[in-house]
């Protein structure tokens, strides 16, 4: 059985200014997001991963770059892990901007999000951790669960939060999860997945 | 078999401006803008053919179902397992960010009441549900509910926010969610309802 983790990226300079942005380098990690990386990869202690994976933007590859200190794996840059491409919104500061703004704007479909993040998680066989965004994420999350962005308006991936996904048999097993729990903890150390309270 | 439960979080009521978790029961009332939510969403599932709407005792919770209860020509059942979280020593007071984001130890501390009380009253109350029940209630209700459908903990899901107002769709037969927090019926939730 194998258990793709996800991450989310720790707060960054883009997170605090409110902005869009899909660029490679420009939004570091604030000191309140690498101190957030710091409390998951404490988190993450005592448990095996085989291989540890992160978008190429900079407030990711920060990111897996402290969760890699506790695990002891270098970060591999996947392509398919990336920021939703914001087209004509990339570095705006339009946070609220709803799916018909973004379609106008040439930004990535959520069609076209979920498909790469499930490409990327059919290529799993062990269990692994990827360091990615809370709209990707989301949108595998939502279309393992078969619902639509409308459909998932209630799913929003804080920081550094940990959305577990048992990949064998799609089942989602946390959703932004700011710990890991006893029961997280024994199914990602092999113990059997019985559900949670 | 299928059982679709149609969960509803109260409107914008006059304790989620203030900031304030509390168990006054009838003091806080819904706000204008938590009236136009239950309206909206009246509007968009009067063909769900929903049979009864059941409420939380509450006041914000009770004139939120009563717009249901009007809009759809359905009645209304008040049911106790649906009521607010007890905040136990927290009652009445200013809460920065979400119940379900405190530290366990000190909510434990403070008396508020845990994750598998809620889980307790939430499957008692499901367990009885009809098909094509509106429920309205609170969040952590809420997400109990979500909790029992899924299998996810009720702490395993921070990455799930249940507005005022909003819907979340579940089959408690079919152990199935449809929807999540969300504020408009999308075409397969509009479908769901239309299956006998």
């Amino acid at each position: 059985m194998s258990f793709l983790v996800l991450l989310r990226h720790g707060e960054s300079e883009s997170n605090i200014c409110g902005i869009l942005s899909s660029d490679l380098e420009g939004y570091p990690l604030t000191d309140k997001g690498r101190i957030q990386a710091a409390r998951c990869s404490h988190e993450m202690r005592g448990l095996r991963f085989g291989g540890i994976f992160t978008s190429p933007v900079q407030r990711a590859r920060e990111t897996a770059g402290i969760i890699a200190g506790e695990i002891g794996i270098a970060p591999k840059v996947d392509q398919r892990l990336i920021e939703t491409a914001m087209g004509k919104l990339n570095n705006t500061s339009a946070k609220d901007a709803i799916r018909a703004d973004r379609i106008r704007a040439g930004s990535e479909s959520w069609e076209s999000q979920a498909r790469r993040m499930r490409e990327f998680m059919a290529g799993i066989s062990e269990n692994t951790i990827a360091v990615s965004h809370a709209m990707p994420i989301r949108a595998l999350v939502s279309s393992i669960m078969e619902m639509d962005e409308i459909e998932s308006f209630g799913i929003e991936i804080g920081f550094v939060s940990i959305t577990v996904i048992d990949v064998g048999s799609e089942r989602v097993e946390s959703i932004g999860a700011r710990s890991i729990t006893p029961r997280l903890r024994s199914i990602l150390s092999g113990g059997r997945s019985e559900g949670g309270a | 078999m299928t059982r679709r439960l149609l969960f509803i979080r109260h409107g914008e009521s006059e304790s989620n401006r203030l900031g304030l978790i509390s168990n006054c029961r009838d003091r806080y009332h819904l706000l204008e803008e938590g009236k136009e939510q239950i309206n909206f969403i009246s509007e968009h599932i009067h063909n769900f053919g929903l049979k009864v709407v059941y409420t939380s005792p509450y006041a914000r919770a009770r004139e939120s179902a009563e717009i249901i209860s009007s809009n759809l020509g359905i009645p209304i059942i008040a049911d106790e397992r649906l009521r607010e979280t007890d905040y136990g020593q927290l009652n009445n007071t200013v809460m920065v960010g979400r119940v379900i984001d405190m530290d366990p130890e000190m909510a434990r501390e403070r008396g508020v009441e845990s994750l598998e009380s809620h889980r307790l009253r939430t499957d008692s109350f499901m367990s009885g549900c009809p098909d094509r029940s509106a429920i309205v209630t609170h969040g952590l209700v809420v997400r109990a509910a979500v909790s029992i459908i899924t299998g996810i903990g009720q702490d395993e899901m921070g990455g799930i926010h249940i507005r005022p107002g909003s819907m979340t769709l579940l089959d408690a037969d079919l152990k199935k969610v449809y929807s999540i927090g969300n504020f408009l019926v999308s075409g397969r939730m509009q479908k769901t309802f239309s299956l006998d």
